[in-house]
């Protein structure tokens, strides 16, 4: 009895903290939407649902979405493509497998900003490392920054080459709980290596897979640092996403009420897509199979 | 009754002749003392905190030594919160809603005073402005007050390389064909790409683009408003301006090196510095840099203003300077201040001594900054400089300063960036300059 009470202190506790951290302002920001506000030290005016009205009828709010979905969708394909393969590599038995598999996760411990500047140093059309080694071949190098395909495809290979470890660690540990004897009698059966990928690996993967899938949806569609980061949203607003948006409305612009409605909005869409994702892929696979 | 003293005797009169009584008044007296010296130290001394965005090492060093000596003088404390200038607004806004507000900042956007005006946080500062002259503009008003305490201009000049002039046997430009004659001529190709640049003029939607980037259309005599704030940017002669401003360039864009979506203050001076261009758009900091980085190339520049088509001149422009806020403490704040312009002004705008362009025509007759030696050396450039705030032939503009007044729309224009979409437009987008002018219009209008 004594430690249901404990439990239930530390767990009203953590409510009251998560409360406070984000639910706080998460409130905050859903009520500043409903506002006209210039400044965080003006004085607020109730608009009521005009920011809204105003942010569904700018065509670069759409166009920001779809930006979104599309850098997205682009690098968790990448990610999860690379992450299972790089995994089924690692699984497999070599010399310094241990060595391998520690460096192969070295990506994820960078901060984002360190990656985006080394990147962007890789990648400067007049100093970059890419540009002397393609000028020792007598080849140019084309200003990523100033086209749409190059700018959204740097982004897209930077955060895969950030984050394809997460989903190679999570791959890893869930290709350790599908079991040995489940290849040996495949093989036995006759089953190649692509139908064991199939019929064994993958379906073994699937809890593992939602999951990472999922995260790497909802923090990529949240991505904020490394889009700012390398091109601020541009070129023309190219690679201008919804919390980029948010951010570009409420402190550069000042339209607090503007970009608070960003943002719920975005939060709304968000929740959603992740509900209707794990409707269609539950995590527990007992109802999956129900 | 005596006190018991552990190990010790009972004694009527106590270890040391201390009677219960005597004991207990003593320590009432030390704690009530204890507890009471933060009041007294409270009522003695006066701490301000000041929230710094010039974060140069001399800046911070120099501003230190006057807070030093302040408190060693006065007694009042300052803490310096130094701060790069990108998010020290949102800084200032977040202490003021945590209630603690600074009690002073140096302000480099208009936009960040006349917010701060309009949230009724400032205290304005019009009489200790009143007491100078000032070059043109920078002293502006708002609302009938001056509400900062102006320290320098960032005045937007083009630097050329003399050495390179020399070479191609070029003259410094009178007009905008001129000058893209000169950059085109100065331009070295590799294959299809540029290996030096013309020119770098920036086109990043930032703070860099909309400063540095407007020069050669304020030569064109481009207005944003009219005179009852109306948006002029599309109509008549202005959106034809415009047009030939957008060609421009268009034009100069083909001699800048690859990159200027993304350039941003530090690679505008590095890449002349590191000669991959031969013009580049800076205020008096690209000396600073020259003889920090490259002595020898801070021999062979030179600056002029940028040129229009018809010949007129113009100069995009910032300023910085101080603002104090309203708290308890505001007395204390100005009283600081004017003692700070009064005794270490000058070591302040020494701290970085090309950058911080004076503003306060005196100083320019002022021994102790007169015979700083990096000013002797680059004499010349500061007198041009000079030139360029006291000659009505040169056109002093900026975005967030246009229109018939000080005012916000500007700022919010400025904020953002307009201006720097529609050169995106023109040359990422390839879109005709007047669908480019009218888009930008349109923008604007939408905003304010």
């Amino acid at each position: 009895m004594v430690q249901d009470w404990r439990i239930v202190t530390l767990f009203i506790g953590s409510i009251l903290v998560l409360g406070a951290i984000i639910g706080g302002p998460l409130v905050y920001a859903i009520m500043l939407s409903f506002y006209s506000a210039k400044s965080f030290v003006g004085e607020l005016q109730w608009v009521g649902l005009a920011n809204y009205a105003k942010a569904i009828q700018d065509p670069l709010f759409w166009h920001s979405f779809a930006n979104g979905l599309m850098i997205a969708l682009s690098a968790i394909f990448l990610q999860v493509v690379l992450g299972v393969g790089i995994a089924l590599v690692l699984n497999r038995k070599f010399f310094g497998q241990s060595v391998v598999r520690a460096v192969s996760i070295l990506p994820y411990f960078l901060p984002t900003v360190v990656a985006c500047l080394i990147a962007q140093w890789i990648l400067d059309p007049n100093y970059g490392l890419l540009k002397s080694l393609l000028s020792s071949l007598g080849i140019g190098i084309a200003d990523w920054s100033s086209h749409a395909f190059t700018a959204r495809g740097t982004i897209v290979l930077v955060s895969v080459w950030l984050w394809t470890p997460f989903v190679v660690t999570c791959v890893l540990a869930g290709l350790q709980t599908i079991p040995t004897q489940l290849y040996e009698a495949a093989r036995v059966d006759g089953a190649g290596p692509w139908r064991q990928f199939w019929h064994i690996t993958l379906p073994g993967l699937r809890s593992v897979l939602v999951v990472v899938i999922l995260l790497r949806g909802i923090w990529m569609f949240n991505k904020f640092d490394l889009i700012w980061l390398l091109t601020k949203g541009g070129p023309l607003n190219q690679t201008e996403t919804l919390p980029t948006l948010a951010y570009r409305k409420s402190f550069l612009e000042f339209n607090l009420g503007g970009g608070a409605a960003v943002a719920t909005i975005s939060f709304l869409i968000l929740a959603g897509v992740m509900l209707i994702y794990l409707r269609l892929f539950p995590i527990d696979d007992t109802k999956q199979e129900r | 009754m005596g006190i018991y003293i552990p190990g010790g005797k009972k004694a009527g009169t106590g270890l040391f002749g201390l009677t219960r009584r005597s004991f207990l008044a003593s320590s009432a007296a030390i704690i009530g003392t204890g507890l009471a010296a933060p009041a007294v130290r409270a009522q003695s001394g006066v701490t301000l905190r000041f929230l710094n965005n010039e974060t140069s090492a001399a800046s911070q060093a120099a501003l230190k030594n006057a807070c030093d000596a302040y408190e060693a003088k006065t007694g009042v404390k300052i803490i310096i919160d130094s701060s790069p200038i990108s998010g020290s607004m949102e800084k200032a806004m977040a202490a003021i809603n945590a209630g603690q507000p600074y009690d002073l900042m140096t302000a480099s956007f208009i936009a960040t005073v006349l917010e701060f005006v309009h949230a009724g946080v400032l205290v304005p500062l019009t009489d200790m402005v009143k007491r100078y002259d000032w070059g043109r503009g920078a002293a502006w008003d708002y609302e009938g007050e001056n509400w900062y305490y102006p320290f320098d201009y960032n005045l937007v000049m083009n630097y050329y390389r003399k050495d390179l002039y020399a070479d191609k046997g070029l003259k410094v430009p009178e007009t905008s064909d001129q000058f893209l004659e000169n950059c085109r001529a100065l331009t070295v190709l590799d294959g299809s790409n540029v290996d030096v640049g013309g020119c770098v003029v920036p086109l990043a939607s930032d703070s860099a683009t909309n400063w540095a980037a407007f020069g050669n259309m304020f030569a064109e005599g481009v207005e944003l408003f009219d005179g009852e704030w109306n948006v002029a940017l599309d109509q008549g002669e202005n959106a034809d301006r415009a047009a030939r401003f957008l060609d421009l360039y268009a034009e100069l864009y083909k001699t800048m090196p690859p990159g200027m979506n993304t350039v941003s203050f530090a690679q505008l001076m590095s890449l002349f510095a590191t000669g991959k261009s031969a013009h580049t758009l800076y205020s008096g900091r690209l000396v600073e840099a020259l003889e920090a980085t490259n002595p020898e190339l801070a021999d062979k520049y030179g600056v002029f203003a940028s040129p229009g088509s018809s010949g007129q001149k113009a100069l995009s422009y910032a300023f910085d300077g101080f603002c104090v806020f309203k708290t308890p403490q505001s007395e204390e704040a100005l009283k600081f201040l004017q003692w700070f312009v009064d005794e270490h002004y000058v070591e302040w705008l020494l701290s970085a001594w090309m950058n911080n362009h004076p503003s306060r025509m005196d100083i320019y007759e002022d021994e102790r900054w007169k015979s700083h030696p990096m000013i002797q050396k680059h004499w010349d450039t500061m007198m041009t400089m000079k030139s360029f705030i006291e000659s009505d032939d040169v056109v002093i503009k900026a975005i967030d300063t246009s229109g018939p007044a000080i005012d916000i729309r500007p700022c919010t224009v400025f904020n953002a960036n307009v201006m720097p979409e529609m050169l995106q437009q023109k040359v990422l987008g390839n879109a005709a300059s007047a669908d480019c002018v009218t888009a930008a219009a349109q923008r604007i209008r939408s905003l304010i």
